[in-house]
């Protein structure tokens, strides 16, 4: 893909206002093609159904959008940040893209990401997540299940958070395996700070991913977005040892809309 | 010709000798200059001579008046140095007739109407004027206890300028000064306190943790204690000073020596007998800690040498500030160079610190939701190098206030005391021909060799553990200090599985960490 197409792509991700869901409607009718999308005529457009899909507001941000000079210098930035921190940009037409984004409306159209994304290799993913402030006990429970799907060849999926996701991260790193770290800030920022270390291991027994471009600081509406993508990229999903009210009921919930196979698993006293 | 009076200075915890002159100038412009380096408090000197003069009933010179502080090319400092001036100078413009004033040093702060304020650093002033042959120095009232703890020299404690004009000048006798100041002179002067008022006694439930903190008072191994927050780390701390080997005379002089210079001295002491203990708040700035300010004064290690430097909450000090104990822990002294001079201090110390386990602090209890990945952050906050000088690293365990009413008391201080001695007694023997080392904790990598055998049982559970939790070939040599002191204590000669069983539970924090699930 061309440096040309990529920053079009940046440009159309960075279009305040308008979301994955209006996106993907758009790159799918222009024949998932970045270059068409941006040549849709203006004004056809406007008097085509998608503005009843999207609403007008929408359409018209995006056709003022795609021509932005300083969201084009804005996408440029990010471009050039990207190769200097050696971080890869994989679109919705790359082949790299994870396959299990197919058909869900809200997937992100670019992913940045810092390592390998292999994702699309495995047959099965597993995604374990769950209380940042987790018990001993499930700690352990963490750790068995990912050491579990480790043995049926499965990648695993989670947030770097702290608590049960790091576990996960680390039993796979412990035990030799592929990992994915899906990050609600960009993935140049080790967050929180004190996996620094499990942060540049995940970058080499996988991959640390985001949608959001590098030099993000973490927010915390960020990170029930993120949380989709977990969702999105596991076959199955472990939730352990959260509550009712906790954050991780947007992923369960998300999982449960894409139709993964969502367990959630409770310690004795939580 | 100019008249000249012994005073005495300080440079660091030593002393050294100043001669005051003074001099008068007929003929020129009513005037007093002080030359010789004065600081401010010296210079201002002038003023209070002036008044001192005039409420005693002398008459303020009407020439020019110098007053110079020989050696001058050294710095000065102090308010000390009033006595000597005002004499020199009422002696040369005759208004008094001392006898044998050449006998005399003169220490002391004038007072507007004439008295004699007391003032820092006696201690080591008298110390020097013995030592450069003076044979009675006067030094003010309330630091008679402090002066009269050098022995060999003659100390003349005084209230005001007057009482010590008229025994110069021989109209009242040695004894009438004396006797002013009643009986508490001789009893003070030599006792001082002695009695402690803690004692391990108090401390309930914690017999592990008493028998590491024995272990380490006996070898000098530095402590850290690791428990959650009221368990009572601060409390065991402030009795470590309690089972210390009494302080030897040496010793003594030179807690009180250092105390004496940074003016913190209690009045009415004299050589101080408790050993100190000295806890700064986790906010120190690295030179109160070693020592700094103008005047490179003492910081914390020099006063708390030949006691115990206690740092709570070690994981909250600044890693700049910590990082900078590592000279004085290794090298026992520290040089401080600053515009007005460079002093060298002691500061042999015992080392104890405390700290929680982890962030929240109560690891490993299951109130603790604290992540690995957050106690192994928290924990390297304190470098590498801190941690290569701490020997034992205990966690104190939790009591519950019910139980413990109901436990007695384990060992007094006075029955651990008593061990530790016999221990350190056995350690001086044995490093006897090496110089500079005292006890177990200082053993080089050869004396190790030579001193710690272990019988076969011992390396084998020995090399066991170390392989579990990874220890290096410094951290095993750390271990096998510890178990020759842990033999010592037993008084016995060979290390045995024991003493290696015994040791093996003094590193807490390794085998915590070790448990971790991280990636480092």
């Amino acid at each position: 893909m061309s440096k040309e197409e990529i920053i079009k792509y940046i440009i159309f991700s960075e279009i305040n206002g308008l979301g994955p869901i209006s996106q993907n409607i758009l790159l799918d009718i222009s024949d998932n093609s970045i270059e068409k999308c941006f040549d849709l005529d203006a004004d056809d457009l406007l008097s085509s159904d998608i503005v009843k899909k999207i609403g007008k507001k929408r359409v018209s941000l995006f056709i003022d959008g795609r021509i932005n000079l300083n969201l084009r210098e804005h996408a440029e930035n990010i471009y050039s940040k990207c190769i200097e921190h050696k971080i890869r940009i994989i679109t919705r037409e790359d082949a790299d893209f994870p396959k299990r984004f197919n058909g869900i409306s809200d997937a992100p159209i670019l992913l940045y990401v810092k390592g390998k994304l292999s994702v699309n290799d495995y047959v099965s993913s597993t995604g374990v997540i769950g209380a940042r402030r987790c018990s001993q006990e499930g700690k352990q429970l963490a750790i068995a299940v990912t050491y579990d799907s480790l043995c049926n060849n499965k990648a695993v999926i989670s947030g770097m958070a702290k608590g049960i996701d790091s576990y996960a991260h680390t039993a796979v790193i412990k035990n030799g395996g592929y990992t994915i770290a899906v990050l609600g800030n960009g993935v140049d920022i080790c967050y929180p700070a004190e996996h620094q270390a499990l942060y540049e291991k995940i970058e080499m027994n996988g991959c640390l991913l985001s949608e959001y471009p590098p030099g993000t600081k973490p927010r915390q509406y960020m990170f029930p977005r993120r949380n989709r993508i977990i969702a999105a990229l596991s076959d199955e999903l472990f939730v352990i040892e959260v509550g009712e009210k906790s954050g991780t009921s947007t992923t369960v919930a998300d999982g449960e809309k894409y139709g993964r196979e969502v367990k959630k698993l409770l310690v004795s006293n939580s | 010709m100019a008249i000249t009076v012994k005073s005495m200075a300080t440079a660091g915890v030593d002393g050294f000798m100043v001669e005051i002159e003074a001099s008068t100038l007929r003929g020129q412009q009513q005037s007093m200059s002080i030359i010789g380096l004065p600081d401010q408090a010296i210079k201002e000197a002038g003023e209070r001579i002036q008044a001192a003069i005039e409420s005693c009933g002398y008459d303020i010179p009407k020439d020019k008046v110098i007053i110079s502080l020989a050696p001058g090319d050294k710095k000065k400092r102090g308010s000390h140095f009033d006595l000597g001036m005002i004499i020199a100078l009422l002696y040369q413009t005759d208004q008094i007739t001392p006898k044998n004033l050449s006998d005399y040093a003169f220490i002391g702060e004038l007072a507007l109407d004439g008295r004699i304020r007391p003032c820092n650093g006696v201690l080591s002033m008298v110390t020097e004027a013995k030592k450069c042959g003076v044979k009675s120095v006067v030094v003010p009232f309330e630091n008679r206890q402090e002066a009269a703890s050098v022995s060999g020299i003659e100390i003349y404690p005084v209230k005001t300028l007057t009482d010590i004009i008229r025994f110069l000048e021989g109209a009242i006798d040695r004894n009438v000064l004396l006797s002013k100041e009643n009986d508490d002179f001789a009893i003070h002067s030599n006792s001082g306190i002695t009695e402690e008022t803690m004692d391990f006694f108090d401390v309930k439930g914690q017999d592990e943790l008493i028998d590491a903190i024995v272990l380490g008072a006996a070898g000098g191994h530095n402590i850290l204690m690791l428990g959650e927050p009221g368990c009572g780390k601060t409390m065991i701390a402030q009795r470590i000073p309690t089972i210390l080997p009494k302080m030897s005379e040496k010793e003594s002089l030179e807690v009180t020596k250092i105390h004496s210079i940074s003016g913190l001295l209690d009045a009415g002491n004299g050589l101080m007998k408790k050993r100190p203990f000295r806890a700064p708040h986790h906010n120190v700035s690295l030179n109160a800690l070693i020592g700094g300010g103008t005047f490179a004064q003492p910081g914390e290690v020099s006063l708390a040498h030949n006691g115990v430097l206690f740092l709570d909450e070690l994981a909250e000090f600044s890693k700049s500030t910590l990082d900078a104990l590592r000279q004085p822990m290794e090298n026992k002294k520290v040089t401080i160079s600053r515009v007005n001079g460079t002093n060298s201090y002691p500061a042999n110390f015992m080392f104890v610190a405390a700290m929680n386990p982890c962030p929240c602090g109560y690891y490993p209890s299951k109130k603790c939701r604290c992540t690995d990945y957050e106690i192994i952050h928290y924990r390297s906050k304190i470098s590498g190098p801190i941690l290569e000088r701490i020997d034992i690293q205990k966690s104190v365990a939790q009591v519950d206030y019910f139980e413990l009413n109901k436990k007695k008391g384990g060992y007094t201080s006075a029955e651990l005391r008593e061990k530790v001695e016999k221990a350190r007694k056995i350690q001086q023997e044995r490093f006897k021909g090496d110089k500079g080392i005292n006890c177990n904790a200082q053993m080089t990598t050869s004396m190790i060799q030579k001193y710690c055998k272990l019988d076969e049982e011992s390396t084998e559970l020995l090399k066991k553990t170390s392989e579990k939790y990874g220890y290096s070939a410094r951290v095993i040599h750390k271990l096998l200090r510890l178990a020759r002191t842990s033999a010592d204590l037993d008084r016995v000669d060979d290390i045995r599985l024991d003493d290696i069983k015994r040791i093996l539970k003094c590193r807490d924090l390794d085998v915590s960490s070790s448990k971790m699930y991280t990636i480092s």
